[in-house]
C-alpha cells in the first residue's frame, strides 16, 4: 500500500515534450484514471511510473520511496498490458507465478497465492492451459492473476479492456471495481474511453498534450468541468457549446434570444458581461412546447431508452443563424421527424460558462 | 462469379499450370534428380580407370567404403568439423542479434554490414581467410608469431580444421544473424516489459522469454547449418586446404570430390554420396521428429 506522487514530471522524446510540469498526487488505496485523447501522454506517463520510461526531469515517489531512477523490478508494482503481454510459451500457472519464481518465493507459497488469486478471478479450472486456448476475457483474468499474486503497492492498467468487445468490456469493468473494492490496492488506470473513466475512478485524471486539464471525482468533472475541452471530452454525446452573450444578470443567444432557463445568477457569474462560451449537456435541454429556443431536427439517433436529436439552432432571426449543430436527448418515447422545427428550455441551473479566449470555466 | 482458384481444375486447364512450373521443374530435374539418380546408380557399378567400362558389383562399394578405416576417420572428422562450426555461427550470431537488437543510433548500418559476408562466395571466404592465416605472409599468423604461437595450418591438421571452422562460420553468421534478429524483432516488446516488471534480471527475461520465443527460428537454422557444414562448406575446404595436411581436413563432401574427380573411383565417390545424402536425411528427420516438439510455434 503506498500513494503515488509525480513531481514536476518533463518527458521528452526526441525534442518532442510528451509531457511537461506533471504534479500529482494518487491517495493511498485508491482508483485514479487517467483519460485523454491518443497522444495526450496518458500511456507515457504510466510508463514512466512503471519505470519502463526514464522521465527526462522531476520526480516520481511511490509511498516514501524516490523511485525515479529505479529499475521497473524495484519499484514494487505490476502492470497490465493492453495485449495481456502473456508469456505464450508458458501455461496459466506459469504465467501467474513467473514474477514469484525470478523472486525467488518458494515453490509452495506460489502454489498457494496462485490458487488464491485463480479462485478471485474464476481461473480455477485453466492453470494448465496455455494462453492461446484462453479466450480473450480469460487472458485478460490472467494478465490481472499475474499482477495480484505479487501483491504490489500499485497497480498499473494500460488500456486493459480496450481488446475486449463491448459486452466482455462492461463485465469486466464491473469485475475490476469488484476486485479494488477487496484489494484496496492503490490503481492508476489509462484509458481513452470515457465511461470506463466516469465508472471505475474515484478520481479522474484528464490530461491534453502532455499537461493536466483537470484532476478530480468524476463528479467534479462531469458537474464541473474545468474547461471547453474536459466539458466536450468526457460524457456522451459530447456537450453543446454555443457562443452566447451575458447582460445584467441574463444570459442572450447570439440571435437576442434571452434563456429564461438559464440565468446568470444560477450558475455564479452574476458580475460577468459580455461574450461567453455556454456548454449544455443534451440532457439539459428540455422538450418545451413553451420553450424559447427554436430549432430544426437534423438527424435522429433512437438508442431505445432515449432518443438523441441533431438539430441546427433556427432563431427568429435567420441571418444570424449559427451553422453548429445542438445535440437534444429526449425520451425514447419522443422520435422528431428531420425537418421539425422543436421548442426547447435549459434546465434550470445546467449552464456552464466558459471564457471565449482561455476556454477555461468562469466560476 | 467464379472462385478464382478453381479456374485451373479439369484437365483441359492443365497445360498452362504446368508452364508455369515448367522453368522450376527443368531446375529441379536436371540439376537434383538427374545427378541423384546417377549417383545412386553408379553406386552399385565398379568402372574402370578410364572410365571405358562398369561392371555391376552390388553393395560392394558400400561394403569396402565401411570396411575402410580411413572413411570412418573422416566419418569422425566432419562430425567434429560440423558440430563446432554450427556451435560456433549460433552462438556468435544469436549473440550480435541480441547486441544489435538493442542498438538504436546507426542501428540500420550496423545491421547492414553485419549481413555483408552472406554475399561473399564459399571459396573467397575461405580464401579471405587464406590470406590472413597464411603462414608466410599472413597477418594474423604473423601476428600469432609474435606472441611465440607457432602458426602454420599447412603442417598442422588441428590448426588447419580450426581455420576451416572459423572461416565456415564467418560465412555462416551473417546469414544466421538475419534470421536470429528477425525473430527477435518478432517478439512484443510488451511481453519483455512485462518480464522486467516481474522481476526478471536481463539474463532471465533473455533464457526464460526470449529464448523460448526464437526456439522455431533456432529450429530452422539447426536444419539450414547442419546442411550447410556438410555440403556447402565444400568451397571453403577446397580453396583453404583441400582436405590437408594428410587428410586431416578432408570432410565427407570433399573425400567425394577427392576420390572421384581426382581419384577416378566413380563408384566409391558414389557410394560415398548416397551415404552422405542418407545421413542428412537421417539427421533432419530426427531434427524434426525429436527436437520440433520442443519447439514453441
Amino acid at each position: 500500500m503506498a500513494n503515488v506522487r509525480l513531481i514536476n514530471i518533463d518527458k521528452t522524446f526526441n525534442k518532442n515534450k510528451v509531457l511537461s510540469g506533471l504534479n500529482l498526487e494518487v491517495p493511498d488505496g485508491s482508483f485514479m484514471v487517467m483519460v485523454g485523447p491518443s497522444g495526450c501522454g496518458k500511456s507515457t506517463a504510466l510508463r514512466c511510473i512503471a519505470g519502463l520510461e526514464e522521465v527526462t526531469s522531476g520526480t516520481i515517489m511511490i509511498g516514501d520511496k524516490d523511485v525515479t531512477h529505479m529499475e521497473p523490478k524495484d519499484r514494487n508494482i505490476a502492470m497490465v498490458f493492453q495485449n495481456y503481454a502473456l508469456y505464450p510459451h508458458m501455461n496459466v500457472y506459469d504465467n501467474i507465478t513467473y514474477g514469484l519464481k525470478v523472486r525467488g518465493i518458494p515453490a509452495d507459497e506460489r502454489k498457494r497465492r496462485a490458487l488464491e488469486a485463480a479462485k478471485l478471478l474464476g481461473l480455477d479450472g485453466l492453470l494448465e492451459r496455455m494462453p492461446r486456448q484462453l479466450s480473450g476475457g480469460q487472458r485478460q483474468r490472467v494478465a490481472m492473476g499475474r499482477a495480484i499474486v505479487r501483491e504490489p503497492s500499485v497497480f498499473l492498467f494500460d488500456e486493459p479492456l480496450s481488446n475486449l468487445d463491448a459486452n466482455l468490456r462492461n463485465q469486466m469493468r464491473i469485475e475490476l471495481r469488484r476486485l479494488h473494492q477487496r484489494l484496496a490496492t492503490t490503481s492508476i488506470y489509462v484509458t481513452h474511453d470515457q465511461v470506463e473513466a466516469m465508472t471505475l475512478a474515484e478520481k479522474i485524471l484528464v490530461l491534453r498534450a502532455g499537461h493536466i486539464e483537470q484532476y478530480g471525482t468524476p463528479d467534479d468533472v462531469y458537474l464541473r468541468p474545468a474547461s471547453v475541452f474536459v466539458a466536450q471530452f468526457m460524457g456522451s454525446p459530447s456537450m453543446n457549446i454555443v457562443r452566447a452573450k451575458a447582460e445584467g444578470g441574463n444570459i442572450f443567444l447570439p440571435d437576442g434570444t434571452k434563456l429564461s432557463g438559464v440565468q446568470a445568477a444560477d450558475i455564479n457569474i452574476s458580475g460577468r458581461s459580455g461574450d461567453i462560451l455556454l456548454g449544455l449537456r443534451s440532457e439539459d435541454l428540455i422538450f418545451d412546447p413553451e420553450g424559447d429556443i427554436h430549432v430544426t431536427v437534423d438527424i435522429v439517433e433512437a438508442l431505445g431508452s432515449d432518443t438523441l436529436a441533431y438539430c441546427r439552432p433556427l432563431s427568429a432571426n435567420p441571418e444570424k443563424q449559427e451553422s453548429s449543430s445542438v445535440i437534444v436527448r429526449l425520451q425514447g418515447s419522443q422520435r422528431p421527424a428531420s425537418g421539425d422545427v422543436i421548442r426547447l428550455t435549459a434546465r434550470k441551473g445546467h449552464g456552464h460558462v466558459f471564457d471565449t479566449e482561455t476556454q477555461l470555466r468562469c466560476l | 462469379m467464379q472462385d478464382e482458384r478453381y479456374a485451373f481444375r479439369g484437365k483441359k486447364h492443365l497445360l498452362l499450370p504446368i508452364l508455369f512450373l515448367l522453368p522450376q521443374l527443368v531446375i529441379t530435374v536436371v540439376f537434383f534428380f538427374y545427378p541423384a539418380g546417377e549417383a545412386l546408380l553408379g553406386s552399385v557399378y565398379m568402372e574402370d580407370s578410364f572410365g571405358l567400362s562398369r561392371e555391376f558389383v552390388g553393395l560392394d562399394n558400400f561394403v569396402v567404403l565401411f570396411s575402410d578405416p580411413s572413411y570412418l576417420e573422416t566419418l569422425y572428422l566432419t562430425f567434429i568439423f560440423s558440430i563446432a562450426t554450427i556451435t560456433l555461427t549460433m552462438t556468435v550470431s544469436l549473440l550480435m542479434a541480441v547486441v544489435a537488437d538493442q542498438v538504436h543510433i546507426g542501428g540500420t548500418l550496423y545491421k547492414s554490414m553485419l549481413i555483408i559476408p552472406y554475399a561473399v562466395a564459399p571459396p573467397l571466404a575461405g580464401v579471405l581467410w587464406l590470406f590472413l592465416f597464411n603462414p608466410s605472409v599472413g597477418v594474423l599468423s604473423s601476428l600469432l608469431d609474435s606472441l611465440g604461437y607457432t602458426w602454420n595450418y599447412k603442417l598442422n591438421g588441428n590448426q588447419a580444421l580450426l581455420l576451416l571452422i572459423i572461416s565456415a562460420s564467418w560465412k555462416q553468421i551473417s546469414y544466421n544473424f538475419l534470421f536470429f534478429l528477425a525473430g527477435l524483432q518478432a517478439i512484443p516488446r510488451s511481453l519483455i516489459e512485462a518480464a522486467a516488471i516481474d522481476g526478471a534480471s536481463p539474463w532471465q527475461r533473455f533464457r526464460n522469454i526470449i529464448f523460448p520465443l526464437l526456439s522455431p527460428t533456432t529450429f530452422f537454422l539447426l536444419v539450414v547449418n547442419t546442411i550447410y557444414t556438410l555440403f556447402e562448406t565444400f568451397g571453403i575446404v577446397h580453396a583453404v586446404t583441400q582436405g590437408g595436411p594428410s587428410r586431416a581436413t578432408e570432410t565427407l563432401i570433399y573425400k567425394v570430390f577427392n576420390d572421384g574427380f581426382i581419384g577416378l573411383d566413380f563408384g566409391g565417390s558414389s557410394a560415398q554420396s548416397v551415404v552422405l545424402m542418407f545421413i542428412v536425411m537421417i539427421l533432419t528427420f530426427l531434427q524434426f521428429r525429436y527436437v520440433e516438439r520442443k519447439v514453441n510455434y
